[in-house]
């Protein structure tokens, strides 16, 4: 889950410049190029070519075992364990037992949402090398980064150094985690 | 897709949703700053006003705890009073907020961005308001666990064809919901807060609460697709949540408790004094931090719109009760709503149709809508008349079929004090909430500025 960041790490100006990086070394070869902007940039996820997220499947998956389970139990408790008569209508009057399966699955999938994004994106992790630079604080507000990882077999410390400032990136330092 | 959104922008010029000062910093320093603030003194005398009342809410449940239901003016035939009333009305003010985030986010509209933050913390104050009346209205609140499925020796489960039951579990999916989208949605901005806190217990707390988060396109990727889903998930639970409460009387054979109308009537009600309840809130919120170039005057007026539409929706509610109740031939039903405009509580009928229906009226004229004075007037009076329609509904049946079971509900001081306390339950958290977290969404709020756009300049519609 912990992942440790060593490489290089660059400033841009406004999110075109960014973007035009991005797509620029994802076209040189470059893998693990990652992009840290104060707001998702339309487009980044294809300049880098990431894959779809899987998370909507989770969810889907969750979501409907929650919806059958929860359908399932209601009619258990209330037409088998201890079956409640109620007007002479059918034991498993499944019109009743909507709202509570929506609601239970509900429940469910929302937590599940949750709880997949951190997974996938290995959070909670306080700390991350990035964050040792001073300027890297500017992120979450107004600043707009390039990181390139050393594990990347593209990667050479001056030539990609001199390439990110090439492509209009300012304040180009080595992270060491 | 924001850029199908900027486009279609480009091609119908709508005014500006962010103005004055517009960068990307001016945003986050006009939101953070009365965090970082000293603490106001009007806020400090406000929190003491409003724990007091806190104190009250505690110490009436434990009055009620001690003493018994009989505390109340529950009776019979009225065995819902007050709690029933004021649970259905704190359920209906949350709705806005999921409204706002969530059918608002599915259909891409941009000025939800910076009132959306505001409204669902009102969401989950207000629903945790409601759901204090469920677990003490029970009488025996120490076996309030019962309502839950838990395994027990009697092997005994808890009716799950009872409404009642429904209530407990729309309710607490909405709670559920409503926190996990507010909470992944304030991620970002607590990392804000945590880059640029000050002090140490402030890095720490942030920190932790934004749980290392580094604003990754990576990251993006999944968080985007987690909240599409949440808000996907909630726009169905804006117009099931009500629905649901409403069963609570339409799956009843009393008159005036038996109709079909009740989930679409809940609902408009339910959206209408949650819009009329932000607006009130946010009026003054943007007033007194400065915030007006972030809520502008067309982020008011945009909800005052739908305050009005809702209006329109409740009127044609309460025609069309009259309407079906006379068409039925049902000379009970009938006598029911001659009852309610006519009869012992007909003053609250018609503040009920005042502040409903007739006042938001004053909407249709641009004037009106982009006046701060009446449209706090208004969504006061909208509250108040949301108020009383559900008191008007909960003690429609004090006069059913044979007089001789007829009677009165005549809230005690206990009711009324209880309802008090759970204001200052609703206000305590609000103000810490406008103290300690960012009361507009930073990170969304930017998104939609149009420097924010990576295509910005060059035009491709």
């Amino acid at each position: 889950m912990f992942k440790p960041f060593t490489g290089l790490l660059a400033e841009f100006k406004s999110p075109a410049s960014v973007l035009a990086a991005a797509k620029a070394l994802t076209k040189a070869g470059y893998t693990t190029v990652d992009a840290h902007s104060p707001f998702p940039i339309h487009g980044m996820d294809k300049a880098l070519k990431l894959k779809d997220s899987p998370l909507g499947w989770v969810v889907v998956i969750v979501g409907t075992l929650a919806f059958f389970g929860a359908f399932a139990f209601q009619y258990w408790a209330n037409g088998v364990a201890y079956p409640v008569n109620v007007s002479g209508k059918p034991l498993l009057s499944y019109p009743s037992y909507i709202c509570i399966t929506y609601g239970f699955m509900t429940i469910v999938a929302s937590i599940t949402a949750a709880t997949t994004m951190f997974a996938l994106n290995g959070l909670p992790q306080l700390y991350y090398s990035l964050f040792k630079v001073g300027r890297f604080a500017k992120f979450s507000t107004d600043g707009f980064f390039i990181s390139v990882s050393e594990t990347d077999s593209k990667f050479d410390k001056e030539k990609t150094a001199q390439l990110l400032t090439e492509l209009q990136g300012e304040h180009v330092v080595y992270v060491e985690d | 897709m924001t850029q199908v959104v900027q486009d279609i922008d480009d091609t119908i010029n709508r005014p500006a949703l962010v103005t004055g000062d517009a960068t990307f910093q001016a945003v986050t320093d006009a939101v953070v700053a009365p965090l970082e603030a000293p603490t106001p003194r009007w806020w400090m005398i406000a929190l003491t006003g409003t724990t007091s009342l806190l104190l009250l809410l505690l110490s009436l449940i434990t009055y009620l705890l001690w003493a018994g239901t009989g505390v109340w003016g529950v009776n019979s035939p009225v065995g819902w009073g007050f709690d029933i009333i004021n649970f259905v009305y704190w359920v209906g003010i949350a709705h806005a907020g999921t409204l706002i985030s969530a059918i608002l986010f599915t259909t891409r509209q941009k000025w939800r961005t910076s009132i959306s933050r505001f409204a669902e913390a009102m969401t989950i104050f207000a629903v945790l308001c409601a759901l204090i009346y469920p677990g003490i209205h029970v009488g025996r609140m120490w076996l309030a666990y019962y309502m839950f499925p838990v395994p027990n020796q009697m092997a005994l489960w808890p009716n799950f064809k009872s409404p009642l039951l429904w209530d407990l579990f729309a309710v607490s999916s909405y709670f559920t919901l409503s926190l996990v989208f507010w909470y992944i949605g304030m991620m970002p901005d607590l990392a804000t807060l945590r880059d640029r806190a000050l002090t140490k217990t402030r890095k720490i707390v942030f920190g932790i609460l934004a749980m290392g988060w580094r604003g990754s396109a990576r990251h993006w990727l999944h968080y985007e697709k987690a909240y599409l889903i949440l808000a996907a998930m909630g726009t169905p639970l804006v117009v099931s949540v009500s629905s649901v409460v409403s069963m609570d009387f339409a799956a009843s054979q009393i008159p005036g408790w038996h109709a079909t109308i009740f989930p679409p009537y809940f609902v408009a009600g339910a959206v209408f004094s949650g819009f009329a309840m932000v607006v009130v809130m946010m009026a003054g919120a943007r007033k007194v931090f400065k915030l007006e170039n972030l809520v502008t005057m067309h982020h008011l007026e945009t909800m005052n719109k739908i305050v009005l539409g809702m209006g329109m929706v409740m009127t044609y509610i309460y025609s069309m009760e009259f309407f079906m109740a006379w068409y039925s031939a049902d000379p009970y039903e009938m006598f029911a709503f001659i009852n309610r405009a006519a009869g012992p509580y007909a003053a609250f009928y018609w503040v009920m149709l005042f502040g409903n229906a007739v006042l938001p009226q004053l909407f249709w004229m641009k004037r009106f809508r982009r006046s701060i004075v009446w449209m706090v007037i208004i969504g006061i009076m909208a509250n108040v008349g949301m108020w009383c329609e559900r008191f008007v509904i909960v003690t429609t049946i004090h006069r059913d079929f044979l007089p001789s079971s007829w009677g009165l509900f005549i809230p005690t001081w206990v009711d009324i004090g209880t309802f008090l306390g759970t204001w200052g339950l609703f206000l305590t958290l609000f103000l810490l909430f406008l103290r300690f977290l960012p009361m507009i969404n930073i990170t969304e709020v930017k998104s939609i500025m149009p420097q924010a756009s990576p295509h910005e300049g060059d035009k491709h519609v």
